[in-house]
């Protein structure tokens, strides 16, 4: 896969007859797995002393065990096993125009089986192999620990019958092809870790009283009838990830998230299709802002979805550009941290735009950036890429990839990279793919700021020098992607859905709509003239070859002396031909008027 | 074993001899009955807001629905589907799962031009969409609404492409018509609700699974029980209201395991009823498991059959009605052919129209108006089907001969037999 996204998830297959493609987005959407880390306490600085007292641990830990000892008679014999045991519980409340559209509670529970057969040097997940090294399967959900151990027996079985062939595999390939510029081996060593993370109990979630919020939330967008496609989405998950490995570690991480997503979405006249999305991210259902936080929240989005759809249309641009934090944010994900994570450093079809930049200025000397999953919250928001242990037992670290402007390092999983022998923490994964090097929480910190509240004046001064007739202000965007591989152009393109231009000459600045910013990483990223002093947070779910993960960027905002725009692809269906029902009659209307508001 | 003479969705009867005939005696309705039954079915939909909300979008559509430059609709219907389903998977003794789910589905059909020659192509053969599960009118028309819109501008994008098309073939390229008249059908039948013992058979099923302790020459036993209470709604602008309940209830119960050699042996038993009180008792299931593990850890001794074999067989009643159903089944289905192609149907008998398909002493009729058969309840039988036309006993073949007198009027003319196109939100049942 080469096509990473920021709030924007693979395709899942819905089992629904061709829904609506709006509908079934926001349903992919609400279908991820987002897991942000509860354990408030717990400090990362466990020590192989704490002893778990988990009942599951346990099964697997025999269980894993009595395989290692039967597979090392095997020939080829695995020299790593690993298993990992997700409990999932999961509910889905949406609602539409004050309709309750899916109410689901969902408990599962998975195991995945990681073998590795050969040697570190050497084995089955080499190159394209990597798949197979893992091995995936549903577990019953109680605590039978002979119904568990043989479920776990017929995965180990299956994923032996899986890993040795490929090794077989792998190992004629090195031997036929031309020798890979990166030798480094396919498993870097590892501490094994012991750790058993507290549950924190969470308040009991009030379903009936959620639903009722969630109805009368999306009940709002019933007083705009140019808002065609609303729903509200409330995603409240709470899972536990168990992990023992043939090293010795045994580690478990319970975790919690609920996540509101409000999407929004008109038609201009000319077909084009302009969506708003807000989300709200806490640890816990009672970690959302208030009711009438979002309330207000949702009358902006339909307020600037009305502005939007009487718009113009910009035009293609290169010039003095402002990005806010949140657009910055992204910027920053796409352009520079899929760049930096280790695996894309030695696959030989990715462009390795920075693996041989270590030790030189890949940026303007006042700015650096961190990856650092550790973090919690930012300026009062709670960061999504936070977790304790990555995919593969590995602590989180905070890396330090960019000091003042020079690289310094990558985003790092136990795949090594020349130069690079282990893990930083960075090794992550959704259930039933293999880990790679992947962002958590990336943080862009600035040496060189102005307060916010000048950056539209320096634009200002931008442009007057330049001699452009305005510049553009980027103010929120949706989400991105960027291409990684040598075989496509080394492109970006990131999503924004408020764009205003900023004319020199004193005239208010003008919204305009239908561009997306385009652009090459090496050129973008040296354009960098000051940024703002204040740092802000886009939480998304990033999407690549290991799977969707919950992530955070962070940024302040920036000035760019030149930044590219281009014209967006759009549908060209007229908008609804009757109006809205409920917008044509009087009853209806007045219906809609005293639902929006019933509050508690 | 009954399991496998339902694995069929259809119910197909075999018949001694003779041709059931295929007369249908449909009243003409009068004019002024049909206003009356109209009023009645409205009437009738008092009170239950998804019915009153897809009368009232499909009136409004009707009379107001036009883009400049298009045909206004000649047709459109509104189907949904209003599922309450209860799945539960065990394995080893047990629950892997267990997920109780409601939805709705809507799908619509907007057809432009007329019965010759219409839309009904490509993407003009409707869009689908989940309808909200709260009886909120403006809700649940706010969708109506938009899925309307969205097939009626794919309705005009199919009816453009495929008369372009046409213009490919010379000499009437489309013989059959595209839509067949159908009478009014009102009927507005009592909703169905799901009333199972959940956890009694999740009990069940952890029990099943657990047998797997006796058998440890056996890999996996796993079983799973499905139920759904579906209400479909079907309204037409030809001015047919269907509302009726139908449900389903299923178990499977699946062992497998490998012989020393490492061929691969499975067992799969299931059970399909349209009541859960008629499914096999929970005494019933667990001696049918144990036969099935007992048939699997023989089959894991058996010796492989080492030659071919050509010659005569005797199937059992149960196996014969899978072959008949294999061979004909699928093949009377009238499917429309491809544009340009003057055969009436697809398949095998497309072109067998009153010749010999099988031998003389055998007849074949489909009859989904048939609630039980020697005293046994029929899961594929049903009133009316997914166009709103009323269900009748098909005679496919009679004394060897495929038949195709068909006097009652479908949906697809072309068609041998009215297929029942019971959808589920997963397909086509």
């Amino acid at each position: 896969m080469n096509i990473k996204q920021v709030d924007q998830p693979p395709q899942r297959v819905f089992p629904l007859p061709r829904l609506t493609r709006r509908l079934a987005t926001s349903w992919l959407l609400a279908a991820q797995l987002t897991c942000l880390p509860l354990v408030a306490a717990a400090a990362a600085a466990d020590k192989a002393t704490t002893k778990p007292a988990d009942a599951l641990l346990q099964i697997m830990k025999s269980e894993l065990d009595r395989a290692r000892k039967d597979l090392t008679k095997s020939d080829p014999a695995p020299y790593f096993l690993s298993y990992t045991i997700y409990d999932q519980d999961q509910i889905l409340i949406a609602a539409s125009y004050g309709g309750l559209l899916t109410d689901t509670a969902e408990r599962k529970r998975t195991a995945d089986v990681t073998m590795r057969v050969g040697t570190p040097e050497l084995d089955n997940t080499h190159g394209q192999s990597r798949q197979s090294g893992m091995t995936s399967g549903p577990l019953p959900l109680n605590d039978d620990s002979d119904a568990i151990a043989r479920s776990l027996w017929e995965l180990t079985d299956r994923a032996y019958k899986r890993a040795a062939p490929s090794y077989l595999n792998v190992k004629t390939n090195t031997a036929v092809q031309a020798e890979e510029e990166d030798k480094s081996p396919d498993f870097s060593k590892a501490d094994p870790r012991i750790h058993v993370g507290e549950r924190l109990t969470d308040p009991p979630f009030d379903r009936e009283a959620w639903k009722g919020e969630v109805r009368r939330l999306s009940g709002a967008f019933r007083k705009y009838p140019d808002v065609y496609f609303a729903t509200v989405l409330l995603q409240i998950s709470s899972s536990n990830s168990r992990m023992v490995s043939s090293e010795g570690a045994e580690i478990a991480t319970p975790s919690g998230s609920a996540r509101l997503l409000i999407e929004a979405q008109t038609r201009a006249d000319d077909g084009m299709d302009l969506l708003r999305v807000e989300t709200f991210q806490a640890p816990l259902a009672s970690g959302l802002p208030s009711e009438t936080d979002i309330a207000a929240k949702i009358e902006k989005m339909a307020t600037d979805l009305k502005s939007l759809r009487a718009a113009p249309v910009a035009e293609p641009y290169d010039g003095p550009a402002l990005l806010s934090g949140r657009a910055a944010a992204v910027f920053f994900h796409e352009v520079l941290g899929h760049r930096l994570e280790g695996h894309r450093q030695r696959d030989e079809e990715e462009g390795q735009t920075f693996t041989k930049k270590v030790g030189q200025e890949v940026l303007p000397k006042f700015l650096s950036v961190m990856d650092d999953p550790t973090l919690r919250e930012l300026e009062g928001v709670k960061l999504s890429g936070t977790y304790e242990f990555d995919s593969e037992g590995t602590p989180a670290q905070r890396v330090e990839v960019i000091e003042n402007g020079i690289l310094k390092n990558f985003l790092m999983s136990r795949m090594p990279i020349k130069n690079f022998d282990n893990s930083n923490g960075h090794g992550r994964n959704q259930p039933g793919l293999m880990p790679t090097g992947r962002q958590g929480n990336l943080v862009v910190s600035s040496t060189q700021s102005v307060p916010e509240s000048e950056m539209r004046e320096k634009l200002i001064e931008l442009v007057k020098k330049e001699g452009k007739p305005y510049g553009l202000y980027f103010d929120d965007i949706q989400g991105g992607f960027t291409l990684t591989t040598r075989s496509l152009p080394q492109a970006f393109q990131v999503l924004p859905v408020i764009v205003y231009k900023v004319y020199p000459d004193g005239r208010p600045d003008e919204l305009v709509r239908g561009v997306d910013i385009v652009g090459t990483p090496l050129a973008a990223l040296t354009r960098i003239i000051t940024t703002g002093d204040k740092q802000h947070v886009f939480n998304g779910i990033c999407g690549a070859e290991s799977g969707s993960v919950p992530v955070s960027a962070v940024a302040p905002a920036m000035l760019f002396s030149e930044m590219e725009v281009q014209k967006r692809a759009h549908g060209h269906d007229r908008p609804p031909i009757l109006p809205a029902p409920g917008a044509d009659g009087p009853a209806s209307g007045a219906r809609s008027a005293s639902k929006a508001e019933m509050k508690p | 074993m009954r399991n496998k003479a339902l694995c069929l969705v259809l119910p197909l009867v075999l018949l001694g001899s003779g041709a059931v005939s295929a007369e249908q005696a449909f009243a003409e309705m009068g004019e002024k009955t049909t206003d009356m039954a109209t009023a009645a079915a409205h009437e009738a939909a008092k009170g239950d807001a998804l019915l009153e909300s897809l009368l009232t979008e499909l009136d409004r559509s009707k009379a107001q629905l036009k883009m400049d430059l298009v045909q206004a609709p000649y047709y459109i219907e509104y189907r949904v589907n209003d599922v309450d389903e209860y799945s539960a998977d065990a394995a080893f003794g047990s629950i892997r799962e267990g997920d109780r789910r409601r939805m709705r589905v809507l799908r619509v059909v907007v057809r432009i031009g007329d019965y010759k020659q219409d839309s009904f192509y490509n993407q003009g053969t409707g869009s689908a969409s989940i309808l909200p599960l709260d009886d909120d009118p403006i809700a649940l028309r706010r969708q109506i609404w938009l899925l309307t819109d969205e097939a009626y501008k794919n309705a005009a994008d199919a009816y453009a492409e495929k008369l372009a098309a046409l213009k490919q073939f010379s000499a009437d390229p489309n013989p059959v018509e595209d839509f067949a008249h159908a009478p009014v059908v009102l009927s507005v039948g009592p909703t169905v609700s799901l009333k199972v013992d959940l956890k009694q058979w999740e009990k069940t099923l952890e029990e099943l699974t657990s047998l797997y302790r006796k058998y440890p020459e056996v890999q996996s036993v796993s079983a799973t029980a499905r139920f759904t209470a579906v209400n479909d709604y079907f309204v037409n602008s030809e001015g047919t209201i269907v509302r009726q309940g139908r449900s389903t209830a299923t178990v499977n119960i699946n062992g497998s395991t490998q012989a020393a050699d490492g061929m691969r042996l499975s067992r799969n038993p299931f059970w399909t009823e349209a009541r859960a009180e008629d499914l096999p008792s929970h005494d019933e299931l667990l001696q049918e498991a144990t036969k099935m593990l007992d048939s699997l850890r023989a089959l894991r001794e058996a010796p492989i059959a080492e030659e071919s074999y050509r010659g005569p067989v005797l199937f059992a009643p149960d196996a014969a009605d899978d072959i008949v159903a294999g061979l004909i089944g699928g093949n009377v289905l009238g499917r429309k052919p491809q544009l340009g192609r003057p055969n009436r149907t697809t398949g095998a008998f497309a072109t067998s129209y009153k010749t010999r398909v099988l031998p003389k002493f055998v007849s074949v009729a489909d009859d989904p108006t048939l609630k039980q058969f020697q005293g046994k309840n029929l899961v594929g039988s049903y009133e009316i089907d997914s166009e709103g036309v009323k269900s009748q006993q098909v005679a496919l073949v009679g004394d060897g001969m495929l038949q195709l007198a068909m006097l009652q009027p479908s949906r697809y003319p072309g068609m041998l037999w009215n297929e029942p196109l019971t959808v589920t939100p997963y397909g086509k049942g």
